[in-house]
């Protein structure tokens, strides 16, 4: 006999209003199909129009941003508490399209110089983006883990995109074993969660954890390991040894996108689920945050002193700079300085990294990549203002004053001395001091008149789109250093009204 | 019931130990069709036929015979491995250790409070905060299918729909690397 079928969920759709609500995200996923697409009607010379397309798509989703943030309709969760519609997640979509937009205007150059201009370029950075910003908007553990593999997938791929080198092949390879075992831990934390509180909506978890008394060790096994995989998006030590190597054999114009823009991804969900999902359980995981935050901190800025190569500094300063940005997870979820200082580092780390590495991406010859520090000695005879606006990025990841680095710092250890965690920002701050040595090195190297023996390295000339974002990305360190009450009332704002937390 | 989940669970993980130790791939790929098997009786104990069937069509029949067949196309020899040195050794037992520890005191409801680690009952450790949606009663009674499918296309919609996202990036990037370019011809 047949059992009478009754749905035991009442069906409703979703409405038109979380269609529009998703709507950056749908302009991009959307610009990646049509992309391939056009990849096959653009003649193979023309390939420079698919990143002209593909700057279309991204400005068009940042409109669709701007007009969420304004919009008075945001600050709740979309699709049944999947997805949040909120300011948080618009902040962070802005910065990362800005960033992939940064990165589609130089890539073309360098692109046609290392014999790599293939369509399938910008539709996989238009992924890797649409992953991203699902990402930051990410309210289930579900959309969390699917974003994280799209992005990822994406980024292995262009990791691996010069096919014919052996190190950008090893480099893909590398990242995509060591971070299939990441998502692995990853999804057996989320499992665990799961399996301790019932739901994978983190407005429903937040909720369970909230009337609980008693810990249950597997839940905390399962924030830990949640944890893990996502500090490996993020390289934090220990979970950071694929970085060097993979920054390194990517194309220089793919470690400019990944090194900034991933990990801006990770630290706008790390910061959702930790300091906004699992506040309760604080105590448990605060150890552990702050043991990483210092390990990286460390780690990055005393390996970074060794480096002799541009890429594999960078990648240093990188895993450091995280740990510095974790200092604003790690400080108590009571404290929003914390979360605004996180937002507003990510932003002025986003704007200086990508300048720097814009530089060794426009700057690079033909053939060999710039990368070693003999290549950038005596640029600045060369090319005066390319040299002085890579001393401007150096500064500000140092965090010298006035540079958009210096108030990124400021935040995040104001943020570690307001809520009791001192000694958090006297680490930070010590090797701060350890980092200008590296910092300044480089810059120095720079203004150094090339030994009578040695040949210069062959530097290219920089294309209209290579100097308007070296422009742009001077601009922005500056306006971040200088104006900067107008990123932080943004930061403010969108901490303010962050999901899971705003809508109670 | 409790005993045939925790047979079904042993041989699930030790056929998941043979797919990484035995030499010779085939026995890797036999022994992940036993796993996949195991795990798809799992879903059948815990009152998801559907899932049960999925899992066993798709797993252990299409994706498993593709493996085979690519396994006995190539016919790779037997791997030559390195003894396990005592780094490996000791990374191995310091996994195990925390991974028994973590189970252990979970499964017999200790708890960790703010007074540290908290003996209980065995029992009276559930979560006051368990509360899953789906009692079998209720997934029985709406049928196996719809729940799948109510669920799918409302909670899960949006992850449903990354997934072809997903897949279609994985597609392009398998195409990408492998395709022949007029260079390299």
């Amino acid at each position: 006999m047949l059992a009478q079928a009754v749905p035991i969920v009442p069906l409703v759709t979703p409405s038109a209003k979380d269609l529009l609500g998703l709507l950056p995200e749908l302009i991009l996923g959307g610009g990646f199909v049509v992309l391939m697409l056009l990849d096959l009607v653009v003649p193979a010379r023309r390939r420079a129009w698919l990143a002209a397309f593909a700057f279309l798509f991204i400005a068009a989703s940042f409109g669709a941003c701007m007009w969420g943030w304004f919009d008075s309709g945001s600050g709740r969760a979309l699709y049944f508490g999947s997805i949040a519609y909120d300011k948080y997640a618009m902040f962070i979509n802005a910065v990362l399209l800005i960033s992939a937009a940064l990165v589609v205007i130089i890539s073309p150059q360098y692109l046609n110089r290392r014999g790599l201009h293939y369509g399938e370029y910008y539709a996989l950075i238009l992924a890797a983006t649409t992953g991203m910003m699902l990402l930051a908007g990410a309210m289930s553990l579900m959309v969390i883990f699917l974003a994280i593999e799209l992005l990822s997938v994406s980024l292995y791929i262009l990791s691996g995109f010069s096919r014919h080198e052996e190190r950008s092949q090893e480099a893909a390879l590398k990242y995509l074993l060591l971070g299939g075992f990441a998502s692995g831990f990853l999804l057996f934390g989320m499992a665990l969660v799961y399996g301790e509180t019932g739901h994978t909506q983190l407005q429903q978890i937040e909720a369970a954890l909230r009337v609980s008394t008693n810990v249950d060790p597997l839940l905390l096994a399962g924030v830990i390991l949640i944890f893990i995989g996502l500090a490996f998006k993020a390289s934090l030590v220990p979970f950071h040894t694929w970085t060097p190597d993979v920054y390194q054999g990517a194309p220089t114009s793919v470690t400019t996108f990944m090194s900034v823009a991933t990990k801006v991804a990770a630290f706008a969900v790390m910061v959702r689920v930790f300091t906004y999902t699992f506040p309760a359980v604080y105590a448990h995981w605060q150890a552990i945050v702050f043991l990483v935050a210092i390990a990286s901190m460390l780690v990055g800025n005393i390996a970074a002193l060794t480096q002799t190569s541009v890429k594999r500094m960078l990648a240093y300063s990188g895993i450091a700079q995280a740990g510095y940005i974790l200092i604003g997870v790690a400080v108590s979820p009571s404290e929003p300085l914390g979360t605004i200082g996180v937002l507003y580092y990510l932003a002025a780390y986003a704007v200086t990294n990508i300048g720097a590495f814009a530089v060794i991406t426009v700057m690079a010859g033909r053939g060999e990549d710039l990368d070693s520090y003999a290549g950038l000695r005596g640029l600045a005879y060369r090319r005066p203002y390319v040299a002085a606006a890579m001393g401007l990025f150096l500064l500000s990841l140092g965090g010298f004053p006035p540079t958009a680095g210096f108030f990124g710092k400021f935040f995040v250890f104001a943020a570690a001395i307001k809520s009791g965690q001192t000694s958090l920002a006297l680490w930070g701050i010590a090797t701060s001091a350890v980092s200008v040595f590296y910092y300044l090195r480089v810059a120095l190297l720079m203004y150094q008149r090339p030994a009578a023996d040695q040949p210069e390295y062959q530097w290219s000339r920089s294309t209209f789109g290579g100097s308007a974002v070296l422009l742009a990305t001077t601009a922005g360190t500056l306006v971040l250093g200088i104006l900067v009450t107008l990123v932080y009332s943004a930061a403010a704002a969108a901490q303010g009204a962050l999901l899971p937390v705003a809508a109670g | 019931m409790t005993a045939l989940i925790a047979v079904v669970m042993a041989l699930a993980a030790i056929s998941a130990i043979g797919v990484v130790l035995s030499p010779q791939t085939i026995y890797s790929a036999l022994s992940l069709v036993v796993t996949v098997t195991m795990i798809s009786v799992l879903f059948l104990l815990l009152n998801a036929q559907f899932l049960f069937a999925v899992q066993l069509i798709i797993y252990a029949g299409a994706v498993m015979v593709l493996f085979v067949f690519i396994i006995a196309l190539l016919n790779p020899e037997a791997e030559d491995r390195p003894a396990l040195d005592y780094r490996a050794m000791i990374g191995l037992a310091a996994v195990a250790a925390v991974t028994i520890l973590v189970f252990v005191t979970a499964r017999n409801g200790i708890t960790y409070g703010s007074g540290g680690f908290r003996g209980q009952q065995v029992g009276a450790a559930s979560n006051p905060y368990h509360t899953f949606a789906f009692g079998a009663d209720a997934v029985n009674a709406a049928g196996n299918v719809q729940t799948v499918a109510g669920q799918l296309f409302t909670t899960y919609l949006l992850p449903f729909e990354i997934t072809s996202l997903l897949l279609l990036v994985a597609a392009i990037g398998a195409v990408y690397l492998t395709r022949r370019t007029k260079e390299a011809a």
